[in-house]
């Protein structure tokens, strides 16, 4: 009885320690120590087991909350054999069809992945949490932090050679394997070792502690009647070397008999990576492909610039007939070799995926025309009639790319009259469809040459096909033109079609989408060739730093009736401005020293220079020209150039009148009202300038006559007309004031003296301006 | 279709420059010009175009007396003048199209597209409305409210207060009923207060007609609809004038 109740109260004891534990936050009681290590490094672990330790004593199970926390950390707990036995039993399900082996290793790698990575992610926060720096204390948690979760208990073999380097080796066992363990309860034997986590996890947790892959194998199994569940851990490189000591020295079987399933998780990692690798590799030899052939095409354009530039000077002096025969032959290589050298550096932006298609403001018909300019002489000297037949409606602005476009026009257009002896060639644009956004519009361009025959149909767009090989030789061209056209128009969300017959025609034809702009176009060329007429005394700065080219715009210039000035970069360009001023700076844009930009960007934010900046650039690429607006240049002239190029270039810029506002002779009219308004139609603006040049001054006649006769109701309504007019010329804004304090004194019927004083003013301005819009250049 | 126009402009360069800005708009066909009153209502009533481009001041005659004889009332008419703001007054309150010289392109072709969407009831209506007032020694009797279809009519009279709220004004009618509008209150008086309109404050316009004479104007006015508005200070002598003159 006495002994009942000592027996009672003894529990009673145990139950309180328990209970004050519990309450302490404490959720176990060691009783010995959590790993098994040799002797020499005890120590360490004794350590290691003092951190893992205080680590867990902050572990909260909340079933009312359906947590378990320790250090703030969320914990799952999942029964051991459902990620063992349980696990691959229903991959072997799964992948039945792949063969009992094979399902096997798949699931047996995805244990592996899953384990190693979560090895590698509970190292890293304990890591952090406890904060350990030192890679041994960081790997020597990582057993006793094995047995506190429940993982397994590790006995680490005196073999072991745990240093953070290549010969990392280290052996151990797992007496209490949850791994195996599932196995034997269920009382299976597997024909492989199943222990794939713990070696999973624990070589993760390595893996990140030292800073080194690592991968671990388990050598013998007690799920597969070995004795125990023993792992060997290294680099990953060196694992088979120390699987064939391990066996060598502890198994009796010959060494190729043994099969040791090694996880694949570093070798698919290295496949993964050398796949990156190559794809990365391959990337940049496009890129370096793509920047040899746009860098290739600027070398060549540079001295083939040269080669046309003095052609054409040479068709200019005196020459014999072989002579001019020569230069024509020269001429036109040249010409064939710079559209080959573009045709091929659209080709590699295209294959680039590089290639950027515009959406600037254009007119449609504004292309046509432009396409039928260029070959209507072609097509008359070939004895072929050539139309270009339009909807009316068609007169839009549209967003798009015209120069693309025209390019596309250019070519079939181009191959229509080089294929075609005689009849007719026809180029037809009607509007498919349209609402208030969109206009789809269709391109035909017909032709009754010689046709293609049904069998190439299929192979004429391919890149350096022609229908016939004999064509390149009887006709020329380098079979280019198609497949770039081809490759446009699909950039721009068309489809090109072609119908032929052979000896009957061909038509090819395209629909593109445009959106409609209800912006007036920005950059409208001139309808019309515009020749310098007052060159006399124009003087322009050719930055250039090839000497060739420099001569070469210099004799142009100088043929021209221009003076020139001569500067070798952007600073030497510079310290020319500091003493003249020319009327107009043509500007190459690559250059040594200083480049055209940063040469621009000075002279208009630094020197405040207003001079009209005409770019000269071999940069043949989209995007160029915006650069060169945005950094205050006005105009735009890829090289290389012709001599007519050139100069309708300097003419379209030199009148900008910034040059003149500068030397302070300010002009009274402007005309950018009138071009912007008619869209350059520099037919009408001629005609409206000579119609005002003719009435005016018999208007200024007629309201002088009004004063002086002191008819009041006269005066007003001529002053009124006046006004009407010279607002169209942008003179209103010098007489303004004079002519509103004139209507006002008509009104009140001030004396017919004071009006005359607004008069004056009046009749000096509208005759200087008649003098400027004589002397005008549109 | 191309939209048929005739433009009546005394000018021979403006009439130039206007068929050069035709030239760019799309669908356009300009079937004669002309350059009197008398020659573009008999040019008008003959071609029956689809547009008419009338200056507003002619030589001889105007582009109102023009207007006036236009047989056809759905003709779609854009009044095009130098004059400002005060002068097209009339046309704006009966709600015609109108141009200020120099015609700016884009605004030209807005326009014209504009017009075309306008519906045949509406411009019978606000062309009704600008002959009204012609015929009324040039006071106009309705006015042309843009958010009013064609079915409903706004008298001048029948406007009592017009107040400004934010980008809207409000008015509101002898009957009590409140109509908004996106014309702002700087539009209505200076289309309004030539006549019996009165701005009282920076945000209300009163028609003088409405304004409850038995409650003598001080720091407030009461209007007959017994609606209480501000006086603003430095409008008080102003107000006071206009109203004896009444």
């Amino acid at each position: 009885m006495l002994t009942e109740v000592t027996q009672l109260q003894h529990r009673i004891a145990q139950l309180e320690k328990e209970v004050e534990q519990l309450r302490s936050g404490a959720a176990f009681t060691l009783q010995g120590p959590t790993v098994k290590v040799p002797p020499q490094m005890k120590p360490l672990f004794d350590i290691a087991q003092r951190t893992v330790s205080d680590y867990f004593t902050d572990l909260k199970m909340q079933p009312d909350r359906g947590t378990i926390e320790i250090n703030d950390q969320r914990y799952i707990l999942i029964r051991a054999s459902a990620m063992s036995k349980d696990f691959l039993d229903t991959i072997q399900n799964l992948y039945a069809d792949r063969g009992k082996a094979e399902a096997m290793s798949i699931g047996k790698n995805f244990l592996f992945d899953i384990a190693h990575t979560l090895g590698i992610n509970d190292a890293k926060n304990f890591h952090a949490t406890m904060k350990l720096t030192d890679p041994i204390a960081k790997l020597s948690a990582g057993p006793v932090h094995f047995a506190f979760t429940g993982w397994a208990f590790v006995d680490i073999l005196p073999e072991s050679s745990p240093t953070p380097d290549d010969n990392f080796y280290l052996i151990y066992n797992h007496p209490y394997s949850f791994e195996a363990d599932s196995w034997i309860k269920a009382g299976r034997i597997s024909d492989t070792a199943v222990c794939i986590m713990s070696a999973g996890y624990s070589s993760g947790w390595c893996e990140e502690s030292f800073g080194i892959p690592l991968t671990a194998v388990e050598v013998k199994c007690t799920a597969k009647g070995d004795d125990c569940c023993t792992f060997i851990m290294s680099p990953p490189h060196k694992i088979h070397q120390h699987l064939d000591t391990f066996h060598l020295h502890n198994e009796n079987k010959p060494v190729k008999q043994q099969h040791y399933e090694i996880p694949t998780f570093f070798e698919r990692k290295k496949i993964e990576e050398e796949l990156q690798r190559s794809r990365l590799h391959a990337e940049e030899s496009a890129q370096a492909k793509e920047d040899f052939v746009a860098n290739m095409s600027h070398e060549l354009r540079t001295p083939l610039g040269s080669i046309l530039g003095f052609t054409e000077l040479l068709e200019k002096t005196n020459t014999d007939a072989l002579q001019r025969e020569y230069i024509d032959a020269i001429g036109s290589s040249g010409k064939s070799l710079l559209s080959i050298i573009n045709d091929i550096l659209d080709l590699s932006k295209l294959d680039a995926g590089r290639f950027a298609v515009e959406d600037i403001p254009f007119n449609i018909t504004d292309v046509l025309y432009s396409v039928k300019n260029m070959f209507s002489e072609k097509a008359k000297n070939k004895g072929l009639a050539f139309a270009v037949k339009t909807a009316t409606k068609i007169n839009y602005t549209v967003y798009g790319d015209a120069s693309r476009l025209t390019q596309i026009l250019i070519n079939l257009v181009g191959n229509a009259v080089k294929f075609t002896e005689t009849g007719s060639i026809n180029l037809i644009c009607t509007i498919e469809r349209t609402d208030e956004a969109w206009a789809n519009v269709h391109f035909i361009i017909t032709d009754t040459g010689i046709g293609i025959p049904s069998e190439k149909l299929d192979f004429i767009f391919e890149r350096f096909t022609q229908a016939d090989t004999n064509i390149s030789r009887r006709f020329g061209g380098t079979g280019l033109g198609l497949a770039i056209s081809k490759q446009l128009i699909e950039l721009m969300g068309g489809n090109i079609m072609v119908k032929s017959e052979p000896a009957a025609g061909t038509t090819f034809s395209f629909s593109l989408s445009f959106r409609k702009a209800t912006e007036v176009p920005l950059r409208c060329e001139l309808q019309e060739h515009i020749g310098i007429e007052n060159s006399v005394n124009k003087t322009i700065l050719v930055v250039e730093d090839n000497l060739l080219n420099q001569k070469l715009t210099g004799i142009i210039l100088k043929n021209n009736g221009f003076n020139f000035l001569l500067a070798g970069n952007g600073l030497e360009a510079i310290k020319v401005l500091e003493e003249y001023a020319p009327d107009l700076i043509l500007m190459d844009i690559q250059m040594p020293v200083m480049d055209g930009y940063e040469a621009t960007c000075h002279i208009r934010d630094k020197m405040h220079l207003n001079i009209p900046i005409v770019a000269i650039t071999a940069h043949a690429l989209t995007g160029e020209k915006e650069k060169c607006i945005e950094k205050g240049i006005d105009g735009y002239l890829p090289k290389p150039f012709s001599e007519a190029a050139l100069i309708k270039t300097i003419s379209l810029w030199i009148n900008k009148n910034r040059s003149s506002e500068k030397k302070g002779e300010k002009k009274v009219t402007d005309l950018n009202f009138l071009k912007k308004q008619t869209r350059h139609n520099v037919a009408v603006i001629k005609e409206m300038i000579a119609f005002f040049i003719d009435q005016n001054p018999r208007e200024v006649k007629d309201l002088y006559e009004a004063i002086t006769s002191l008819d009041y109701t006269s005066v007003h309504k001529k002053v009124h007309t006046l006004k009407n007019n010279i607002a169209l010329f942008g003179i209103d804004k010098w007489l303004e004031t004079d002519l509103l304090q004139m209507e006002e004194a008509v009104l009140k019927k001030f004396p017919m003296d004071e009006i005359k004083k607004y008069f004056k003013q009046i009749e000096t301005c509208c005759s200087k301006a008649i003098e400027e819009l004589k002397n005008e250049v549109i | 279709m191309l939209t048929r126009v005739v433009i009546v402009e005394d000018e021979p360069l403006s009439r130039q420059y206007i068929c050069a800005l035709l030239g760019n708009v799309p669908g356009i066909e300009i079937v004669d010009t002309a350059a009197t009153a008398q020659e573009a209502i008999s040019k008008i009533n003959s071609l029956k175009p689809d547009l008419v481009l009338l200056d507003l001041e002619l030589h001889s005659g105007t582009g109102l007396e023009v207007a006036r004889n236009i047989i056809s009332p759905d003709t779609n008419i854009i009044f095009t003048t130098a004059l400002d703001q005060q002068a097209t007054r009339i046309i704006r309150i009966s709600g015609m199209l109108f141009l200020q010289k120099p015609i700016d392109a884009l605004e030209l072709e807005n326009l014209i597209e504009h017009s075309q969407r306008r519906s045949k009831a509406l411009k019978e209506k606000q062309f009704s409305y600008l002959l009204e007032t012609l015929n009324n020694e040039n006071k106009p009797l309705h006015i042309h409210i843009p958010e009013e279809t064609a079915g409903n009519s706004t008298f001048i009279n029948d406007m009592v207060i017009i107040q400004s709220e934010d980008k809207y004004c409000k008015i509101t009618k002898t009957n009590n009923s409140v109509v908004s509008t996106s014309l702002s209150l700087k539009d209505f008086e200076e289309m309004l207060c030539e006549f019996n309109f009165f701005r009282i404050n920076a945000s209300t316009i009163v028609n003088m007609k409405h304004i409850n004479n038995e409650v003598p104007p001080g720091e407030f006015i009461t209007m007959n609809n017994s609606a209480t508005i501000e006086l603003s200070l430095k409008k008080r002598e102003a107000f006071t004038q206009k109203l004896n003159r009444l």
